[in-house]
């Protein structure tokens, strides 16, 4: 097993599409990776564009059969990814 | 010797002079030759010499007297050495001699390889005075300017950490140096949300390398927390920072706590540091180790803070230290220990306050050893915290009254390229609005201008963003779009926050033909989009959207 991080910054919106886009097109393209997990840590704010790109990366890896868990979530994003159902796409720790 | 040396002869019998002359200058050295004193004296007066050979008997006088008047009068700075070359051999005189300062003493008849040996002797060891006193003078300026460059430090670090701890109830804090430097730094303060920060940071090795390791660190994690960060982003940073500025073979160990009052709640993070030890209410006790590596070590997208949240109600005290406590050894090589410690926290009646309590039994156990490395304690008394907070929360509640309104209004290019919601995020931060209050507005407002832009201004179609290429697609128009926004588009917003009924109210219009947001509100978990009508329905407490849908009214209210 081979995990991957990608880091989330503070404030994670439709402006931080591009580098999430080739954040995790490089993890999914390491090899032999079979976890990814998203460091939501310093994650304060957060919308739905972002949580459209989580599905979008999330379904890519499901296709190449990876994992992505979310871990470090504070309690305002938490709160978020909760409202938005996310706990059932996402095993969030 | 590579330098011809030059010799003074000081002799009355003119024979003898051009013997010891000649000898000399086969020897490769330059001699004069002066045949009473005071020709000697006007010798030294003039140029330098390597070495004097005096007579005693001279037509003026006696050599002997003259040795410190020839010395005091020669102009050269360097010292100069002289030998007595005499016919009496009365032991007297030769005591006389030294006791004037001679250097060595010689009878006539003499040898003249004994001569030579005997200025050699006594030039190599003015030689090595010479050295010596260079060295000396060397070793006093290089430590002149170690002393100056520690007062500079102490100046600067004593500053820096002169600022960090004001003294705050219910945090009790003990810190001794190994050295006049300490490694260990100790910051406690309010973030602009409320929430309380305590930091304990303890830098590889003591003295001077470890505070410098720990200065930089220090106005860093105090403009970090005064800024409003998570103690995740604080200690993220940090790493990043100490991972481009540290050498690779230090590291600071960190103990960061981060209290929520409000949700009742602390975070804690612990790279590096001894087990926190938490004594609960119940009287039991649970140890938190580190669950990461120390800062400075890991880059910065292997680093994981892995912060752990508790709740604030089961605990009563909150005790955390730095290695040098458990890992002091007494006269018997005998380690303080972590079970020592423990089992002193388990005996521990709450008379005697803890934080003396266990210096006490360590001034025991250390007697008067030096420390080994520097110690730091520290107390958090959990609970009291709590209670303290709750009664200021119903004082400030009453002083609180007044209203803020702020009303934005964009026009064309600037729409797509200005910061709206930073804006806005900076008002709320001026006004010391809630950290949770302001994450979830955040959203709120982020879900509104984004649509208002998307869906408004830019007049792009929320269906594309039903499909996975439709999504990329709904991405790449939207980009470009924004480069090219029509002069007249407008976009205004209003913003009203009264902190007596804690309700933020916010309304939103564009310039936009309207759209109607309800069209597709039945969505599944695994859309990629819709998300943003249903997540601000469920943070605000009322939505309005004002037919054809450009323009909507929301009330954001706090909860507790």
């Amino acid at each position: 097993m081979s995990e991957k991080t990608i880091q989330i910054p503070e404030r994670f919106d439709f402006g931080y599409h591009k580098t999430f886009n080739e954040h995790y097109q490089a993890a999914l393209a390491a090899d032999g990776v079979t976890d990814i997990a998203l460091d939501f840590s310093r994650v304060s704010y957060l919308d739905s564009s972002a949580l459209g790109m989580m599905v979008l990366f999330q379904k890519k890896a499901k296709a190449q059969n990876v994992s992505v868990r979310i871990r470090g979530a504070q309690a305002s994003a938490r709160e978020i990814l909760t409202i938005a159902n996310f706990d059932r796409l996402f095993d969030i720790s | 010797m590579t330098n011809q040396l030059r010799i003074l002869i000081v002799e009355d019998d003119s024979l003898f002079a051009e013997i010891l002359q000649t000898f000399l200058e086969s020897n490769g050295c330059r001699s004069m030759t002066a045949d009473t004193l005071a020709s000697a004296k006007l010798h030294v007066q003039t140029s330098d010499f390597d070495f004097v050979l005096l007579d005693n008997h001279l037509p003026d006088g006696d050599g002997i007297n003259c040795i410190q008047k020839l010395r005091a009068v020669a102009i050269q700075e360097k010292p100069l050495p002289v030998m007595i070359i005499t016919a009496d051999e009365n032991q007297h005189t030769v005591l006389e001699a030294f006791e004037r300062g001679v250097d060595d003493f010689l009878v006539k008849p003499l040898s003249l390889d004994l001569l030579w040996q005997k200025m050699q002797r006594v030039m190599r060891s003015y030689e090595k005075e010479a050295q010596l006193a260079k060295q000396t003078h060397h070793l006093t300026s290089l430590l002149d300017k170690q002393e100056h460059e520690e007062e500079l430090a102490r100046y600067v670090y004593e500053h820096v950490a002169a600022a960090l701890v004001s003294e705050t109830e219910s945090v009790t804090t003990y810190l001794q140096s190994s050295s006049s430097f300490n490694g260990d730094v100790f910051i406690c303060d309010h973030g602009p949300n409320g929430n309380f920060f305590v930091i304990l940071a303890d830098a590889t090795g003591h003295g001077l390398a470890a505070a410098i390791s720990i200065l930089p660190l220090v106005t860093t994690i105090k403009a970090m927390i005064r800024k409003g960060l998570s103690l995740a982003h604080i200690v993220h940073e940090a790493n990043q920072k100490l991972c481009i500025e540290l050498p690779d073979d230090k590291f600071v160990a960190l103990i960061g706590v981060e209290i929520n009052y409000n949700i009742r709640q602390l975070n804690l993070f612990n790279g590096g540091m001894p087990d926190v030890i938490a004594l609960n209410n119940d009287k039991s006790i649970q140890c938190h180790p580190s669950c990461t590596m120390a800062l400075g070590i890991l880059e910065p997208e292997d680093f994981d803070p892995n912060i752990i949240t508790l709740s604030t109600d089961a605990i009563n005290n909150l005790f955390f230290f730095s290695d040098g406590l458990i890992e002091q050894q007494n006269k018997e090589n005998e380690e303080f220990g972590m079970a020592r410690l423990l089992k002193l926290l388990k005996e521990h009646s709450t008379k005697e306050p803890l934080v003396s309590y266990i210096v006490n039994h360590f001034t025991v156990f250390n007697e008067m050893l030096e420390l080994q490395d520097d110690l730091s304690i520290c107390d958090l008394h959990i609970s009291a915290l709590m209670e303290k907070h709750a009664s200021c929360k119903k004082e400030n509640k009453l002083a609180k009254s007044g209203k803020v309104c702020a009303s934005l209004k964009l026009k064309g290019g600037l729409i797509g390229s200005s910061d709206i919601i930073g804006y806005f995020d900076s008002l709320m931060r001026s006004i010391d609005l809630v950290g949770d209050m302001r994450q979830r507005a955040f959203t709120v407002f982020a879900e509104l201008i984004s649509n208002g832009l998307d869906h408004g201004i830019l007049d792009l179609d929320s269906q594309l963003k039903n499909d996975y290429a439709g999504f990329a697609e709904y991405l790449m128009l939207k980009e470009e779009r924004l480069s090219n926004i029509d002069d007249n588009a407008t976009l205004e917003m209003s913003f009203e926050y009264s902190p007596k009924t804690n309700e933020i109210k916010f309304s939103i219009n564009d310039s936009g033909s309207g759209y109607d947001a309800t069209s597709n509100a039945v969505m599944d978990d695994e859309c990629l989009s819709g998300r943003g009508l249903s997540l601000i329905e469920q943070l605000c407490k009322s939505v309005e959207v004002t037919p054809p849908g450009n323009q909507t009214s929301v009330v954001i209210k706090r909860e507790f």
